[in-house]
């Protein structure tokens, strides 16, 4: 593939949610995502941040086909993918994962962690158990787990554990493009940094591509090197982060800037 | 208000199939009203041809279904071939009774199982809860059969109460205030039965949202304010157990008919329960659908109301936009 | 608060109000004291409002509660004060239709509804956006200033303490590490623990996005049930030393208004 062409890219990309109301005949529309432009090269990470009901969650949702978009183009990998099904999807399902915020329900509460890891490969068929044993070993050790610990089930993991589980699901069919929904939220600070060197580690190794979901501007800032804001469904600003603190146009990243903790006290200097 | 048009809408198909089933179920079933009757060489094979065609009953399945529908219209929901009375006003009768008993013992279970719940819910583990679950647990396990039986080996045993029936057999030459002692007498028993019958079922259902209730955020942010147990119990905990409470209580409504069968039948209360049954046996085709249909209404009307209790109570559901 | 479930119980040591131990207290008089003296403010926002009851009927129940005169009028000056403007809708408004900023304004409305002179906050702003963040903290600030209240605000952030606290006291499994000023805890850490916390925040780094200066303590806190011989940080202190295995520290000042338990500075 051409240096020069991203991996990923939207165009025009929309989204109208439609609402009934049960009670009556009325209908609600919400326009979630409003013609967005965005585009992410290869083996690098891009930081979407917005606030809640920004649509960030739309977003991925779409980049990760899980929601086809109710207008607008997505392209991956230099073709267009935004309509596909049957088993041209199921191709791209290997190729993009997608990793929720809410660990707890994104878990098969009843599966173990080998079962959970490598469910994936069962449904694309053609893997052996043992296979599928020998591959939930190997991404238990990448991912800081013990492979002992492959018949338990996620209720007996910690919230930091049970998200590198859910890294590693993502990871058993060895994918391009990972989108990761406020992955971090609810982490204690030192599982956080944990679980984010541990991405930068695999994204090393594994050449990956990261689009990282949060509202947490500075989380964004210290592990991305573009990032974009989305506000009300539509993208605002969108750079380095060191553009955006220090040279920023649009009064929501100004908010967002100001916003974080912090900035005005000891730790000023250190944060940057 | 569209959500409301449709749930009467889906009541009416209901109704409208539990009547074609049963006409069918009834038809299906071997024998008719006059299969006896065929058996008794005094009565002729023209009289009864004659008897059947006098009450429809050589026309085809559909055409009978049709006729009925047709004086349901109009009000008239058919004969007795047992007691060649309309059926409407045997059923009124009847279900009279019935609801009499049901009705009774329905309010006394909720009176009882609602702070008995509430009070083994608030000190879950305790000694009143232990109690409660155990005796909870011991009802259901005993059949509603063997329950009825032994009050009535009770009432025999004991003389204190009559065993079963509504009135004394002398009731008739009774005065106001006698009689009516003596029918309260005969309630005693049929209502304890149906209270030992639900209340399990109440007093689990209880206890169990109110547990769950209390175990919630919203309670301990209240204890948190300094919001006193009282309040907390009613307005908060019991707020939240309401939900699943009100479809009970749904439920309850819909079974007034339908629950009491087994006793009233066991203990000789005059109500639809002996009815049916003699009905069904005989085959008294319109005393049977007429029944069934009006058990049918109150099925529906239950869960009906309960669907408006809980919209009306539930600002989430009023409000909910998916 | 005497809040803690059956399940759990306080075996040692006392806990003072205004001089008075409130261990020991019966819990009808612990419970007129909560809200009242001492208030609470819980992390989860859309659980610690009832749902089906409208929001100005919760603040109600506080006041009336506590023997205080409830009024609408009251309660919808209280809702303005938390920095809810449009008091009078909100006040008939039930909590699915509030946001989770003005959640947890209520919470903040009903927890001071009737004067208590030390707010607990535990993790107010952890399940908000960073903009209702900031907003909170702001708020928290303002009020604790105009009413004179001692706040104790529970975070797993430093970032957040900087601009709220005045004083900062460390955790770690179940032990008060280190206490002493902001600037001095978080400016010059002494407990390895604190320094290696520090160490985990995001800054806005390499230009790469790598972030390297992320430096995550290995390994994971001890769980409830272990019983460490020695220091409970020493398995993933990079200053361990020997003795730090062998017992407990014991708390120690190495200056003024500072304590901590490291053998690093004695004990």
């Amino acid at each position: 593939m051409d240096e020069s062409t991203p991996l990923v890219r939207t165009r025009r990309l929309t989204h109208i949610y439609v609402q009934k109301q049960p009670l009556s005949n009325r209908q609600f529309t919400v326009k979630a995502l409003d013609a967005v432009e965005l585009s992410i090269r290869e083996g690098t990470q891009l930081g979407l941040v917005g606030e809640s009901g920004s649509g960030k969650s739309t977003l991925g949702l779409c980049l990760a086909l899980l929601q086809r978009p109710t207008a607008g183009e997505i392209w991956f990998d230099g073709k267009e993918v935004s309509r596909s099904h049957g088993a041209e999807l199921r191709q791209l399902r290997s190729q993009i994962q997608f990793v929720f915020q809410e660990t707890f329900s994104a878990l098969n509460p009843r599966l173990c962690a080998e079962e959970i890891v490598t469910e994936p490969m069962l449904i694309q068929g053609k893997s052996s158990p043992a296979a599928r044993r020998d591959r939930a070993v190997t991404l238990m050790h990448e991912v800081g787990l013990a492979a002992d610990s492959l018949r338990r089930r996620p209720h007996e993991f910690s919230g930091g554990q049970r998200q590198r589980l859910a890294i590693a699901r993502a990871l058993v069919m060895r994918p391009q493009f990972v989108v990761l929904d406020e992955a971090f939220t609810g982490l204690d600070l030192s599982v956080q940094a944990q679980i984010v060197v541990l991405l930068n580690s695999l994204q090393a190794a594994h050449k990956l591509t990261y689009l990282f979901i949060t509202h947490d501007l500075n989380l964004a800032a210290a592990i991305c090197n573009r990032i974009a804001i989305l506000h009300r469904g539509c993208i605002v600003e969108q750079g380095s982060p060191a553009d955006l603190f220090n040279r920023s146009q649009h009064p929501q990243t100004r908010a967002l800037v100001d916003a974080i903790p912090g900035r005005n006290t000891i730790l000023h200097t250190s944060l940057g | 208000m569209f959500y409301f048009a449709r749930r009467l809408l889906h009541s009416i198909l209901v109704l409208v199939g539990v009547s074609v089933l049963s006409f069918l179920f009834l038809d299906l079933a071997p024998g008719e009203f006059f299969s006896d009757m065929r058996l008794n060489p005094q009565i002729s094979p023209e009289t009864i041809a004659e008897l059947r065609s006098q009450y429809g009953l050589d026309k085809p399945l559909f055409i009978r279904y049709g006729v009925w529908v047709r004086s349901v219209a109009k009000g008239e929901w058919g004969y007795s071939f047992a007691y060649n009375l309309p059926v409407a006003q045997l059923i009124w009768a009847r279900a009279g009774n019935t609801l009499e008993l049901t009705v009774s013992a329905a309010i006394l279970a909720w009176l009882i199982a609602i702070p008995a719940g509430m009070r083994a819910a608030e000190k879950h583990g305790g000694t009143v809860d232990r109690f409660a679950a155990a005796a909870s647990t011991t009802l259901l396990a005993i059949p509603d059969l063997v329950i009825t039986l032994g009050l009535l080996v009770f009432a025999v045993r004991t003389r204190w109460l009559p065993v079963g029936g509504m009135a004394s057999l002398d009731a008739a030459s009774f005065e106001c205030m006698e009689r009516l002692k003596d029918t309260a007498t005969h309630f005693v028993l049929p209502v304890v039965a149906l209270v030992l019958a639900t209340i399990p079922v109440f007093f689990r259902h209880v206890r169990a949202a109110m547990v769950e209730a209390l175990a919630s955020t919203s309670v301990l942010a209240a204890r948190a304010h300094g919001i006193s147990r009282n309040r907390i119990l009613f307005h908060y905990a019991l707020r939240t157990a309401a939900n699943p409470l009100i479809s009970l209580f749904g439920l309850s409504i819909a079974t007034l008919l339908s629950d009491s069968l087994l006793v009233e039948i066991v203990m000789g209360w005059p109500g639809l329960g002996p009815m049916l049954l003699e009905a069904i046996l005989s085959r008294d085709l319109y005393v049977v659908i007429g029944a069934v249909m009006l058990s049918t209404v109150f099925l529906v009307a239950g869960n009906l109301i309960a669907d408006v209790l809980l919209y009306w109570s539930d600002p989430r559901i009023r409000h909910a936009t998916t | 608060m005497g809040l803690l479930p059956p399940v759990a119980g306080v075996t040692d040591g006392a806990i003072l109000f205004k001089g008075q131990d409130l261990l020991p207290l019966p819990e009808q008089e612990m419970a007129h004291i909560r809200g009242s003296q001492i208030s609470l403010v819980f992390q989860d926002t859309s659980g610690a409002l009832h749902p089906v009851r409208r929001v100005g009927a919760q603040l109600m129940d506080v006041m009336v509660s506590h023997n205080n005169e409830g009024s609408r009028d009251l309660a919808i000056r209280a809702f303005r004060e938390v920095g809810l403007a449009d008091s009078e809708r909100i006040y008939s408004a039930y909590p699915h239709q509030l946001s989770g900023g003005q959640k947890q304004r209520v919470s903040i409305a009903q927890a001071l509804a009737c004067g208590p002179e030390l707010l607990v906050a535990d993790e107010p702003t952890s399940s908000l956006d960073t903009t209702v963040q900031s907003e909170i903290l702001a708020l928290l600030k303002g009020l604790q200033k105009k009413r004179n209240l001692s706040l104790v605000f529970i975070t797993h952030d430093p970032a957040v303490l900087a601009d709220v606290a005045d004083r900062i006291a460390v955790f770690y499994a179940g032990e008060l590490v280190e206490i002493g000023t902001t600037n001095d805890v978080l400016g010059t850490p002494f407990h390895p623990f604190t320094r290696a916390l520090l160490a985990c925040m995001p800054r806005m780094g390499s230009q790469d996005g790598s972030a390297r200066h992320l430096n995550p303590i290995p390994g994971s806190a001890p769980g409830a049930m272990e019983t460490p011989l020695g220091c409970p940080f020493a398995p993933r202190c990079a200053e361990r030393m020997d003795v730090c295995n062998s017992r407990p520290p014991a708390p120690v000042q190495p200056s003024a208004g500072r304590s901590v338990r490291c053998f690093k500075y004695g004990g």
